[in-house]
């Protein structure tokens, strides 16, 4: 079976520092992979050029068999709003809109109409344990609650690929463990691949397939991580 | 995206974000006042003795007044520049948050210009109703049963028309492109197209307006009416473009000046600042300084006023260069002139206050910005009046120097053009002011030599600037207080 996305020779640098040396990367249906290594060593850089979020400098990115790292910012956009779901550590939603507002908005955005949307959207918080918290903005829900509210984000659309990073980086680990459990099940049932970008073993531990980077280049031998923050 | 989503996301905020739509709302509200106020002055043709304000009887001074306007729109428009400028972290975090969740950049832009688009289409409207209540409140007779002021007229439809969606649309089109060099990342940097270090280019031009004004003294009339205009035109452009394009380097050049010769805390922030971002507010500041070349032409056309006056009474009854009656005390024609110098003391302090508030936005917009530093200073053992006076150093350094030239530069312009008086000469018979004209003396005085304008006028108004300036930074230093609390350093 041919992958679902495909990286392959990725580079990039800001500055004068390479952030990503020539990566390569695999992804399949349904799968669940886990990116670890060290503080700085590029895991984020390769989770946002995956999801299209940057450009690399060099290398190719493919989604279905099509080249997407060279496509414009508005197809890009385009492709995280339908296909793929982006989950990152501060949850990141629109403080002013509550929390249905703001699952809903994918949905809106891509022209869909606002009942449809927040039925869609009640539907996801009810999924994930948050149904309370629908006319809540996000500066009143706790971490957890704010994680899973940004996790319905990113499924709502029912994406082929859910790209999170460090989703559970600022939660304590009870918490922690219950996005993880929630975004493996809901990822499983809806046969959404995940790329799960963590230095927590434990968060790891969710992921059928582990990558580990080290200095901007997989690591063969999987002991980047071995002497890593959090490791 | 719907139409009812991009405006709930336009309208979505906090606090901050209400004040900055309620200032663009009340900067076009300004703005559509000025418009239609000069759009009602427009229609050509003599009104004699229709009006107190004698002016207003002319087609000249009315076309003149609407002209004033339409300069005193420029700090408006600096005014709401600076108003969208409020806020715009957050904003720009909130834009973020929606290309993560997946709005193309174009639909991010859409938002923020409909949100522009959607305040200054308010304030058009609030503009408009005070216009007509204005004209209503202000429609009284004298005992003469002369208007005060042109309130029987309206504008036309279409300029009507024409402001009030033209207004709105420029606004939001205006948004539309300073996001252009924005790349808000889905990620939340925002990494604009980067300032490069400021150059001092840009002050060329100022020297071009005076040349420009040099080249119309000496063809001496004789210049077909478009080069005419251009050179006119072009030159007041050019310094005032000079000056408010400047501003940046002059900023840039203060600060490390300061910094060379800095010995107290407060002007080695001042000048660390300075250097740091020479751009802050730079385009307000240098609109005020426009204001303070406005002000100079003011006094030097006050003194070629003042200079005619004189030599007009002293030769008894002449011909008025302006309206072609006979000058005598209190007679139209010195009202005229009086009118257009009250008109004249008016609209410049109003031009700079409106500029003042763009100051006092951006100030507070950099207090904003940096009160985490400022309350790790306080934290740190620094004193808030330390905090003050760096404030003062920074809003005035730059200026100190700028506002007097800017003063006296505005004066030479203006006397550049109207350089002598020979009324005399020039309304000889066979004139376009009709049998007045014989009236003048032959030998009447064909050349005047008079000073270029009152030096403690000049000083006066400097100070004043320089004044202003100070006033607003104090402004801005009160909010010093609540900014540099130490609950600063726990939010971000």
């Amino acid at each position: 079976m041919s992958p679902l996305l495909t990286a392959r020779d990725l580079t990039k640098t800001f500055g004068v520092q390479p952030a990503l040396r020539g990566v390569d990367l695999d992804l399949h249906e349904g799968e669940i992979v886990a990116v670890r290594g060290r503080s700085g060593c590029g895991k984020s850089t390769l989770l946002h050029c995956l999801s299209g979020i940057i450009r690399p400098d060099g290398g190719q990115v493919h989604f279905h068999g099509e080249r997407i790292d060279d496509t414009t910012e508005a197809y890009r956009s385009e492709l995280r709003r339908t296909r793929f779901g982006v989950l990152l550590q501060h949850g990141h939603l629109i403080s002013e809109l509550t929390s249905a507002e703001n699952v809903a908005l994918p949905l809106m955005l891509g022209g869909g109409s606002r009942r449809a949307a927040l039925a869609a959207a009640a539907t996801w918080l009810g999924r994930l344990g948050v149904a309370e918290a629908a006319e809540q903005t996000p500066g009143q829900l706790s971490g957890g609650q704010l994680q899973r509210v940004a996790l319905a984000r990113a499924m709502v659309t029912q994406p082929a690929v859910l790209f999170a990073d460090e989703p559970t980086g600022a939660l304590d680990s009870l918490a922690g463990e219950l996005v993880m459990k929630l975004l493996s099940r809901v990822a499983r049932e809806h046969g959404t691949a995940v790329v799960v970008v963590t230095h927590d073993a434990t968060i790891a531990a969710y992921a059928e397939r582990e990558i580990v980077l080290r200095d901007g280049e997989v690591d063969p031998t999987g002991l980047g991580v071995a002497v890593g923050v959090g490791a | 995206m719907r139409p009812w989503l991009l405006l709930r996301l336009a309208l979505a905020g906090t606090r901050t974000d209400r004040l900055r739509v309620v200032l663009t709302a009340v900067t076009a509200a300004l703005a559509t006042g000025m418009l239609l106020g000069a759009a009602t002055l427009l229609p050509t043709g003599s009104l004699d003795h229709r009006y107190q304000v004698i002016l207003f009887d002319y087609s000249d001074g009315r076309q003149a007044t609407a002209f004033l306007l339409l300069v005193v729109c420029v700090p408006v428009l600096a005014l709401a520049a600076q108003a969208g400028r409020i806020g715009a972290p957050a904003r720009h975090r909130r834009l973020a948050a929606l290309r993560l969740a997946g709005a193309t950049p174009r639909q991010v832009t859409a938002v923020a210009a409909a949100e522009t688009g959607a305040a200054a289409a308010l304030g058009a409207g609030i503009g408009l109703v005070a216009f007509l209540l204005g004209q209503e409140l202000l429609h009284q007779r004298d005992p003469n049963g002369r208007l005060w002021l042109p309130t029987d007229v309206r504008p036309s439809p279409l300029l009507l028309a024409l402001i009030l969606i033209g207004l709105p649309a420029a606004s939001a089109l205006i948004a539309a492109v300073l996001l252009r060099n924005l790349h808000n990342s889905p990620l939340g940097e925002v990494r604009s197209a980067g300032h490069a270090a400021p150059k001092p280019w840009p002050l060329l031009l100022i020297p071009c307006g005076p040349a420009a004004y040099v080249v119309l003294r000496i063809a001496d009339g004789r210049l077909p009416w478009p080069v005419l205009m251009l050179l006119l035109l072009g030159g007041g452009l050019a310094a005032a473009g000079g000056l408010v394009l400047g501003m940046a380097w002059l900023s840039d050049r203060a600060g490390r000046l300061l910094h060379r010769h800095a010995r107290g805390p407060a002007a080695l922030l001042a000048a660390r600042r300075l250097t740091a971002d020479p751009w802050s507010g730079s385009r307000t500041i240098g609109v005020l300084v426009v204001c303070a070349l406005a002000a100079g032409a003011t006094l030097g056309l006050r003194a070629y006023y003042a200079t005619q006056m004189d030599v007009l009474r002293r030769y008894g009854e002449t011909v008025n260069p302006l309206t072609g009656g006979v000058f005598h005390e209190g007679s139209a024609t010195a009202q005229v002139y009086l009118s257009a110098l009250n008109l004249l003391n008016l609209a410049i302090p109003v031009a700079a206050a409106i500029a003042a508030a763009g100051v006092l936005i951006t100030l507070l917009e950099a207090v904003s910005a940096r009160r985490r530093a400022f309350a790790s200073l306080t934290a740190g053992g620094v004193r808030r009046r330390v905090l003050v006076r760096a404030l003062l150093w920074q809003a005035l350094l730059p200026v100190s120097v700028a506002m007097p030239a800017a003063v006296l530069l505005g004066a030479i312009m203006l006397r550049l053009i109207f350089f002598d008086i020979e009324a005399a000469e020039r309304l000889r018979p066979p004139c376009e002011y009709g049998s007045a004209c014989a009236a003048i003396p032959e030998h009447g005085p064909a050349h005047e030599v008079f000073w270029l304008a009152d030096w403690a006028e000049v000083a006066a108004v400097s100070a004043g600037g320089l004044a202003l300036v100070a006033l607003v930074a104090l402004g801005a230093a009160v909010t010093l207080r609540v900014r540099t609390d130490l609950q600063s350093l726990r939010t971000t």
